[in-house]
């Protein structure tokens, strides 16, 4: 046997070198075997960048080992997964590879009082790179070659599958069905590039962009209801500077983990902590005490406590006399506000009809500055709600109108008289909480100089969440504990909003005509909804969609037809998995869409029941930006590494997508369209060319790198490029340390300062602008005919709908687990092997003993709408009577498909369904997110019982 | 490119080229499959030409069947469900284990290495790969201990055996038992329990078998200098 013989690079009689042969070059063909001449590339995923046949002495395995170990680089990056945090972690890469991160830590400082920010991150984010590396990656574009859902597909190439889609889009627009055309993606603050790629190609499309946060039940619509605002809240950091602070719901050391410090430090500083939780939950055991009520109770313990502020006279009376509508009269006859065109007030006003009445110290009648009827708009700064007069809060006297003597009581009356009604007794009976117990805190609440609340999901996914909502908000509005540090109702839920509004709004919808709609109304209606919730829901339904309260898409057509929705995009988010109204869904909407794309890193429920699934580049390979509400600070995404196989970042994907639909648009010679509702026209021929182009600067291809994008934002953004200022934040900036924003637009409610924590409300506050609802002010009374119709023109404490679900003993909720941010890292062996590792529902000791459940045993979940195979863990801790199954499992890890939400059916409330004023809506009116029913899912009945028992 | 040589194996090591040949072969199996791959299964020539390199390594390795009758598409889609499509599924819900991640038979070392960290055996392998000068190409990156660039390696150093110098048939053993050996032994036992497998339950038993004689063979070789 001979070796060497050929020269390193001089081809023997077959054409190959030595060199070539190392490398694996026809090395194959080299031995006659032709049959392998497909193998004839010996390497094609290894390249060899030294010379292959180098000299690489090697004795032993420690040879490798000698080089010193240095990485190749350090990306800054963070997760986009809506968990809130928006926390900057350090990327380490070697050999092109992703080997782990650490939080950077290097969030600037800015005020010494409170705790360094520093670091932030939780469990997940900590094992993000066993994601990136994940072999559940989706590595290749994939098409579905079983039914939905079976999981059989067949790789095929990008083109294949751009072309595709491609044509179906085009036949779709050609139709005019552009409206049937739906994209759905949440929260654009945790990666607004990834957000706006998608978005814009389907505004371009003239397709719906969907709603995501009311769809979640993260809305708390009392606030757009209460403060005319969709959500503002204070940056965690400011909890440090609070005297008082009640979790209500809100399960901060399970949810808020890089935040919980705040909370946990406040304590060290004085701050009596309050948890109000029906479990004794993980955030419960760090609390001073622990408040228990029945679950679906807080409106009447919110109530309680505010009837003993105002009893033992506590409440803040100027604060309600300038920044509140009490002392706005309401007529008794009709229960509507006076207004002051009805007493021959504010004639000078645009419209005297939307100007309200209050009665002053000497009694007489005063129109209230600041409502909408003077105000150009929902929001004018030009206005103020500053009174140069001392208006009574208790009113209750007679007026003079056209139609003559009218009787009128301010606000304030018919809210003590509300109030009334929560005696101790009532209050105890209906919430089980101790009646000395909540006095007391309401006292100490009232008491304190700076008092808040932290509120969260477990009151906002009740039926009657806007008026627990509404009622929560008035123990901070009657202390006053708003707009000052330290106060406040904080709702953390999701996300709602993004600080960097401008930029990623119009990178997101270029043509500035929006086809928003309303997720959970959009979901139910195509899932069926009408023919099944009661008859009185339906025809409110039925009257907003007239009405043109809220919008349905597609449209109905001249001939009074509508046609189904036919196509959806989804991506960033598991829309499938987390619907409620599970099964109508699967049963009845999804069979509607002849189209479904899921772009994603993982293979999630959604992707599984799609039709074309498009490998996304994880968090560790792309360009984006990362915000929250939690902190004022902006941070990049960077790519640490190349997307794993042939993954490409959103951004990249939805460009690829408008020029392949561009280059078919033009081969089939398809004409432009005229878009039915806006003044525009869908022109699939340049479509590529209008999605890359920079509609700020008419720069055309100057949108074609996610980076770019990325930089757009930042540049257009109030928040970090302020007009009249030089200072500007740039993506160089950010990459080098977060950096915090400069200023706040005008979507948020205070300002930044530096110094201080940020806290919302000033504007109306301090500043005394009208708060942007009806009256001008915090608006407790709503006198809106359905309102007025459901007894709800108040905060009041009803009971929940009954049945939902059917007639079962146990009440069932699906909380957000401590192992997962959603359905992200449910199916992380890391994240499992800290829990139980399979969908999982915690039960009381006395209910399960009752059914003959061990801890461990295997149970079913039922009710009318289906039944899920779970385990049962034993949880002292629970309140007897509640089934808690932490969400958010995937649909494939139960044995039968079904999941948490299949035992959800479909129900919304129809006071969320409503424009105020009826007329113009500048109150209340459908905005995607701001305003819309929400998905709300608490107040479901179900049994349990041994896997394998009887079925009834 | 290449033509068939007249008498290529004047100049290099026959045995260890052809098992090189061998180990870009079975790379190439174990990746999407191509159509060139599906025509050489389909008609037989994949497995009469393996069978007459594997003659040339002097192991004794039974052949199993190579062959398929699966056209391209049934073929690609066979390979999908198999090694590619992941999602959780119970393996057991009697104590409830569940296989969090990835396909019935993932093409990842790490997956059969219950005692070592990914960290562990991908670090291993970067070095492995770094110190002859190999990386893996980013246009289309997979993880360290994809079995494919193991096999890629394994067939490298056999041809580095075969044609530059014997320390090779050193860290080929040394490979083996530090990684091929794992990983091939754990594809192979994955997929002798999976159903509907075709030619790539062939394929499970040729690799396990081959990198076992050729393991074994190896160190009988090097006993001595071990
Ligand atoms: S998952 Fe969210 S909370 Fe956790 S580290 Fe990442 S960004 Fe922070």
């Amino acid at each position: 046997m001979s070796r060497n013989d050929l020269t390193d690079d001089e081809a023997d009689s077959a054409g190959i070198s030595r060199r070539d042969f190392v490398r694996g070059l026809g090395a194959a063909s080299l031995l006659g075997a032709t049959g392998l001449s497909f193998a004839d590339d010996g390497m094609d995923g290894l390249e060899a960048v030294d010379d292959p046949i180098g000299n690489y002495p090697y004795r032993d395995w420690e040879d490798l080992y000698r080089d010193e170990w240095d990485w190749d680089s350090v990306a800054r990056s963070t997760h986009s997964v809506n968990c809130t945090g928006s926390c900057s972690w350090n990327v380490y890469v070697k050999d092109g590879q992703v080997w782990r991160e650490e939080q950077a830590g290097d969030y600037p400082t800015f005020d010494e009082s409170l705790p360094d920010p520093n670091p932030r991150g939780c469990q997940k984010g900590a094992c993000y790179t066993d994601y990136v590396n994940a072999d559940q990656r989706v590595l290749h574009p994939l098409r579905r070659t079983g039914e939905r859902g079976e999981g059989q597909w067949e790789r095929i190439s990008w083109d294949e599958a751009l072309t595709e889609i491609a044509d179906h889009v085009i036949d779709e627009v050609q139709a005019g069905r552009y409206d049937a055309i739906s994209g759905f993606t949440p929260i654009p603050a945790m990666s607004p590039v990834s957000f706006a790629s998608g978005s814009r190609l389907v505004n371009l499309l003239g397709g719906v962009s969907h709603s995501f946060y009311d769809w979640y039940s993260d809305l708390p619509p009392g606030q757009p209801i209460t403060w005319g605002t969709q959500t503002d809240n204070a940056e965690s950091a400011d909890w440090h500077n609070s005297d008082y602070i009640i979790a209500w719901g809100s399960n901060i050391n399970v949810t808020r983990i890089p935040d919980a410090k705040y909370f946990l430090d406040a304590g060290y500083e004085g701050a009596k902590r309050v948890g109000v939780f029906t479990d004794y939950s993980q955030t419960a055991i760090h609390t001073d005490e622990w408040l228990s009520p029945h679950g679906g109770s807080d409106t009447a313990l919110a109530l309680g406590m505010a009837q003993t502020i105002v009893d033992e006279g506590l409440h803040d009376e100027a604060h309600l006399k300038e920044q509140t509508d009490m002392p706005l009269l309401v007529r008794e006859d009709t229960g509507k506000f006076l207004r002051a065109s009805e007493v021959g007030l504010a004639e000078d006003a645009d419209d005297p009809e939307k100007v309200f009445v209050m009665v002053d110290a000497d009694g007489n009648l005063r129109r209230a500055p600041g409502s909408l009827g003077e105000r150009d708009g929902q929001h004018d700064h030009s206005k103020s709600i500053e009174l140069d007069f001392d208006p009574q809060l208790s009113v209750e006297r007679s007026v003079d109108t056209d139609e003559g003597s009218v009787a009128v009581r301010s606000v304030w009356e018919n809210l003590t008289d509300e109030l009334s009604q929560y005696t101790p007794a009532v209050v105890h009976e209906e919430t089980g909480v101790g009646e000395n117990t909540y006095q007391r805190i309401a006292r100490e609440f009232a008491e304190a100089d700076a008092a808040k609340i932290i509120h969260g999901k477990g009151v906002n996914d009740w039926y009657h969440n806007d008026l627990g909502n509404r009622a929560i908000q008035l123990l901070v509005t009657l202390t006053g504990n708003l707009g000052d540090p330290g106060t406040g109702l904080d709702h953390y839920v999701g996300q709602e909003k993004i600080w960097s509004f401008h930029g990623w709004q119009v990178l997101s919808f270029p043509t500035g005509n929006v086809r928003g709609v309303p997720t959970t109304l959009w979901t139910y209606f195509h899932a069926g909804i009408l023919d099944n919730t009661d008859p009185d829901t339906a025809e409110k339904i039925r009257e907003s969609i007239d009405k043109g309260w809220m919008p349905v898409y597609p449209e109905e057509r001249d001939d009074g037809n509508r046609p189904d929705p036919s196509t959806m995009f989804v991506w960033r988010g598991n829309y499938f998995n987390q619907a409620k109204g599970n099964v109508a869904l699967e049963e009845q909407l999804w069979p509607k869409l002849d189209l479904v794309v899921d772009i994603n890193f993982r293979m999630d429920s959604t992707a599984m029941y799609s039709d074309i699934v498009l490998p996304a580049a994880s968090h560790y390979e792309k360009y984006d930006l990362s915000e929250t509400d939690m902190h004022t600070y902006v941070h990049p995404f960077t790519p640490a590494v190349e997307p794993l196989g042939e993954a490409k970042t959103d951004w990249e994907i939805f460009r690829l997508l408008a020029e392949k639909i561009q280059e078919r648009a033009q081969e089939r010679g398809v004409e432009p369209v005229e878009d039915r509702k806006f003044d525009r026209t869908i022109d699939l021929t340049t479509i590529y060319d209008d999605y890359v182009r920079d509609w700020e600067t008419g720069e055309e291809e100057g949108l074609v790198e996610d980076k770019a994008a990325a930089e757009f934002i930042l540049e257009h953004s109030e928040e970090t490029n302020p007009e009249g200022s030089d200072e500007q934040i740039t993506f160089d900036d950010i990459d080098e340390q977060p950096q915090r924003f400069l200023e706040a637009g005008d979507h948020w409610t205070s300002d930044i300062k530096d110094g201080e924590a940020y806290v919302p409300w000033q504007d109306y506050v301090h500043d005394k602008n009208p708060w942007p609802t009806f009256t001008g002010r915090q608006q407790y009374y709503i006198d809106h005919d359905w309102y007025l119709e459901l007894g709800e023109e108040l905060p009041t404490h009803k009971e929940g709908p009954e049945d939902t679900g059917g007639d079962y003993p146990l009440s069932y909720n699906t909380p957000h687990g401590r192992w997962s941010i959603h359905s992200t890292w449910r199916d992380s062996t890391k994240m499992l092997r800290l829990q139980r590792g399979e969908p999982v529902v915690y039960l009381n000791p006395e209910d399960a003993e009752e059914r003959g459940i061990e801890d461990g045993d295997t149970v079913e979940v039922y009710n009318d709408l289906g039944s899920v195979e779970v385990q049962a863990k034993i949880y002292p801790s629970s309140e007897p009577g509640t089934v808690r199954h932490f969400f958010s499992w995937e649909k494939f890890q139960y044995p039968d498909r079904d999941n948490f939400n299949t035992l959800v059916p479909m129900y919304m409330k129809p006071t969320q369904l409503v424009q105020y004023p009826e007329d113009t809506g500048e109150h209340l009116h459908f905005f995607p997110n701001y305003w819309g029913p929400t998905g709300v899912n608490s107040d479901v009945r179900v049994d349990i019982r041994p896997s394998g028992g009887d079925t009834e | 490119m290449a033509t068939t040589p007249t008498d290529p194996m004047d100049d290099i090591d026959e045995d260890a080229a052809a098992r090189g040949a061998v180990y870009a072969t079975l790379a190439k199996a174990f990746e999407y499959p191509e159509e060139s791959f599906h025509s050489a299964a389909a008609d037989g020539t994949l497995e009469a030409d393996l069978r007459a390199c594997l003659d040339r390594t002097g192991l004794n390795v039974a052949v199993p069947s190579l062959t398929t009758d699966d056209d391209y598409k049934t073929l690609a889609a066979r390979y999908n469900d198999i090694f590619e499509l992941g999602y959780s599924e119970y393996t057991d819900r009697t104590d409830g284990s569940l296989e969090a991640e990835g396909p019935p038979v993932p093409l990842y070392e790490s997956k059969y290495r219950p005692d070592h960290s990914w960290n562990d055996v991908n670090l291993d392998l970067s070095r492995a790969y770094s110190h002859y000068g190999l990386e893996i190409d980013q246009d289309e990156r997979d993880n360290h201990d994809a079995l494919t660039y193991e096999l890629e390696f394994a067939g490298y150093l056999a041809r580095r055996e075969a044609a530059v110098g014997e320390d090779a048939a050193i860290a080929r053993l040394d490979f083996h038992d530090r990684h091929l050996g794992h990983a091939a032994a754990g594809v192979a036992d994955r997929l002798a329990d999976e159903p509907g497998t075709d030619i790539y339950g062939g394929f499970g038993e040729l690799l396990e078998a081959f990198v076992r004689a050729d393991r074994n063979d190896l160190a009988d070789r090097l006993e001595d200098r071990r």
